[in-house]
């Protein structure tokens, strides 16, 4: 007697047609619904909620990874006695007129007329190829992401296995708490491979500009992260006397307003036993150290190289 | 009688089905343009901009087909026999006058919109200029917007609406995810590559050459794939563009698989023509520099077509005298050098390249400084064209249509592996052959 009911055989191509391609582009399409629902960062949310509540900020400090893992906020209000605060995104939201609404939208929950410093410190204008990848060739690309992932699936696995961004704590100052983070150098030290100093210095006085504008009582500290280099030597001064020359003269032209602003090249790290996952994030000695170092700068007396110290030009502190 | 009466009607049926079915093609096509680029915009915010553009991208090439068509119907079928090359050149004129970029492989935008798929409906019209069947309904092919992304050429355009949207779907979808995999998954993050074309030594131009081949046939070949699947599935048979060009084992084989819409414009405006007045070996190198013309009027295209043309030649000499290593040892040269002096239109560099000073292997830690999703990518490439090469005489090779690839396993590892990897911002996207 047959069953009461009857298995339909299928063979394994209509299986994998039928069922299986068809089940993996949902799951694909849920990726990419999950990725669009979720805020880009879970940074954004957390630095537009605590700089609300935190109280009066008059120091901030923005930029890329490098910002996140080697300056303290915390430290530099103990430095200065000031309300500092780190609002820094790792990769600065991929995109240049992202991460510039986020300033915005930053300032409109404090009194940005309040903010005494803002401190930039990005990658982004000296790696190569780094300016050009965030402007997206002019596109604009708004909230929702398109039919592809902000990050692929493989990134996403990757980072549960490891302890990576999606997992990193912030503290009430924005700065990173290292025991929520795995500091392990993962790729190989390299050189410096600078970008082209027009394209930067171009970069560097519109991001000026654009800070000048929305804090318009601050000063205003462009500074060129520290990076750990390895038994390389690096002598980098010709090109931070190029970046320093080309940005006081193309700032001249561009420039109208009454901001202090300063062009601050940090040192590179001098040991391995500095930095956490990258060249150019610091744990927590090394960001110790670095912020040490970057407080000197606006402090302790300056060497100028090149140009007045006056209001409104730039002037270069060469740390060592 | 009934016969006479009824031919006429039957003929002017025919045409009229043709004329409706082409438009229609041309409106979804459209459609599908506008679609998937507000879609790679964004799946949550409407852009007028990108519509815009794909309107202005449509609508511009078919009113310049309209032009030139109507600029050649103004001439006899004698002097039609001069017009097809001017046509055919006008590609040509544009590049030398500095309106379209060469085609080397990297990014080429045009300076103006107007010629947006110049190169690709100029072949078209000379085509069918050459083969006397340029109809007014032939505007709505050589015009397609989905064809003048990266061609075909419409050099073959026929309906297959008569096989059910089902049998289609099973055919042609297979090959829209294999140049998804291929554009998406080994193309794209290969653009990361790139920089590598500034080294001038030996090694490192070697290395830039077959990655920057790995690149253009992914994307070309991907690209191609995915129009092919979805004109198959709207219900069009267009010229599959690729037929597994790397299950070669000479240069002769490689180009009847590479480009394939090209090469039948080619053999029809030039080969035959000079094969007849000229001879074989002549008419091979009339055909490569014509070629040259058309990806660009730079010096390296034509070092380019001098060198296939010799490899070509070379190549037929030793495969009539039996020898089989040879040409294969040929064809692998030439893919390489080929492509070295196809990529670079700086001249300078070009020169520098070819004197082929040693300089180490300092370009293997360049390498090793990849992304993981290009150096994934390379792996890719190099399995899939492996894999071409090395099984080409096996069953689901031989017929030279992607058929290993379209199995329901294969197609499901592909898909798997791009789900895995593919992210906005793993590379560039273009299209290499666009204009």
């Amino acid at each position: 007697m047959a069953p009461g009911w009857i298995m339909r055989s299928i063979s394994v191509n209509s299986l994998i047609r039928i069922y299986l391609i068809p089940l993996i582009i949902f799951f694909y399409l849920a990726v990419l619904l999950i990725q669009r629902n979720n805020i880009d960062d879970p940074d954004i949310k957390s630095h537009l909620e605590n700089i609300s509540i935190g109280g009066s900020v008059q120091g901030l400090v923005l930029g890329g990874s490098n910002s996140v893992f080697s300056i303290s906020a915390e430290q530099l209000g103990q430095y200065t006695g000031l309300g500092w605060y780190n609002a820094s995104l790792v990769n600065e939201m991929g995109l240049i007129t992202r991460y510039h609404g986020f300033i915005r939208n930053l300032a409109n929950r404090i009194d940005p007329k309040k903010v005494q410093y803002v401190i930039y410190s990005s990658q982004l204008p000296y790696s190569l190829g780094r300016i050009i990848e965030h402007q997206f060739k002019g596109e604009r690309k708004i909230r929702g992401a398109g039919i592809r992932p902000k990050k692929s699936v493989l990134a996403y696995l990757m980072a549960l296995a490891s302890n990576d961004s999606d997992n990193w704590r912030r503290n009430g100052f924005g700065d990173l708490e290292f025991d929520s983070v795995t500091c392990v150098l993962k790729d190989q030290v390299k050189p410096p491979e600078h970008e082209d100093v027009n394209l930067t210095v171009d970069f560097l006085v519109d991001t000026t500009i654009f800070l000048a504008s929305v804090f318009p009582n601050a000063a205003l500290l462009i500074v060129f992260p520290s990076e750990y280099y390895g038994a390389t030597r690096t002598d980098s001064s010709e090109f931070q006397t190029t970046i320093f020359n080309r940005f006081v003269e193309v700032l001249d032209e561009k420039y109208q307003g009454n901001n202090n602003i300063k062009i601050i090249f940090q040192p590179p790290y001098f040991s391995v036993s500095q930095v956490c996952d990258e060249q150019n994030h610091a744990n927590e000695y090394g960001r110790l150290w670095r912020t040490e170092n970057l407080s000197r700068a606006f402090f302790t007396a300056q060497r100028s190289v090149g140009g007045a110290s006056a209001i409104g030009h730039p002037s270069v502190s060469l740390l060592n | 009688m009934i016969g006479s009466t009824a031919l006429p009607l039957s003929w002017l049926a025919a045409r009229s089905y043709s004329f409706n079915f082409k438009l229609r093609f041309w409106l979804i096509s459209f459609a599908l343009l506008a679609l998937s680029s507000q879609l790679l915009f964004s799946i949550s915010v409407f852009s007028s901009d990108k519509l815009l553009n794909s309107i202005y991208i449509a609508v511009l090439p078919l009113l310049s087909c309209l032009l030139l068509m109507w600029f050649s119907s103004a001439f006899n079928d004698q002097m039609k026999q001069f017009v097809k090359y001017f046509v055919f050149f006008s590609i040509a004129a544009t590049s030398a006058l500095g309106l379209t970029k060469t085609l080397t492989g990297a990014y080429a935008a045009s300076s103006t919109i107007f010629l947006y798929g110049f190169s690709f409906y100029t072949a078209s019209i000379a085509y069918l200029i050459h083969l006397q069947q340029l109809r007014t309904s032939s505007i709505w092919t050589v015009s397609n917007p989905l064809l003048l992304i990266t061609g075909p050429i419409a050099t073959r355009f026929f309906p297959i609406a008569h096989h059910s949207l089902k049998s289609r779907f099973k055919y042609f979808f297979p090959y829209i995810l294999l140049g998804l995999f291929l554009h998406q998954a080994i193309a794209t993050p290969l653009t990361r590559t790139f920089r590598l074309i500034e080294l001038t030594d030996i090694i490192s131009s070697c290395v830039f050459a077959f990655l920057f081949e790995l690149f253009v046939y992914a994307n070309f070949c991907g690209l191609s794939l995915i129009i092919f699947g979805i004109c198959g599935i709207i219900g069009a048979k267009v010229p599959l563009n690729f037929k597994q060009p790397f299950s070669s084992t000479n240069i002769v084989e490689y180009w009847r698989g590479w480009h394939t819409s090209l090469s039948t414009v080619l053999k029809s405006l030039f080969y035959t023509p000079a094969k007849r007045v000229f001879g074989t070996f002549s008419a091979i190198f009339v055909v490569y520099l014509s070629s040259a013309m058309w990806h660009g009027v730079t010096a390296n295209f034509v070092l380019w077509g001098l060198f296939h043309a010799s490899i070509f030649c070379l190549t037929i000499f030793f495969l009539k005298r039996g020898t089989p290593i040879l040409p294969l040892v040929l064809m692998i040269i030439s893919i390489v050098i080929g492509r070295l002096l196809f990529s670079d239109s700086n001249t300078s560099r070009l020169f520098e390249k070819l004197s082929f000073k040693y300089d180490g292997f300092g370009v293997l830690i360049k390498i090793g400084t990849f992304s993981g999703t290009t150096k994934v990518a390379v792996f890719l490439a190099m399995i899939f064209v492996g894999l071409e090469f090395a099984c080409r005489d096996r069953k689901y090779f031989r017929t030279r249509n992607y058929k290993f690839f379209r199995l329901p396993v294969i197609q499901l590892i592909m898909l798997v592996i791009m789900l895995l990897t593919v992210y906005d911002g793993s590379g560039v996207d273009y299209a290499v052959y666009q204009r």
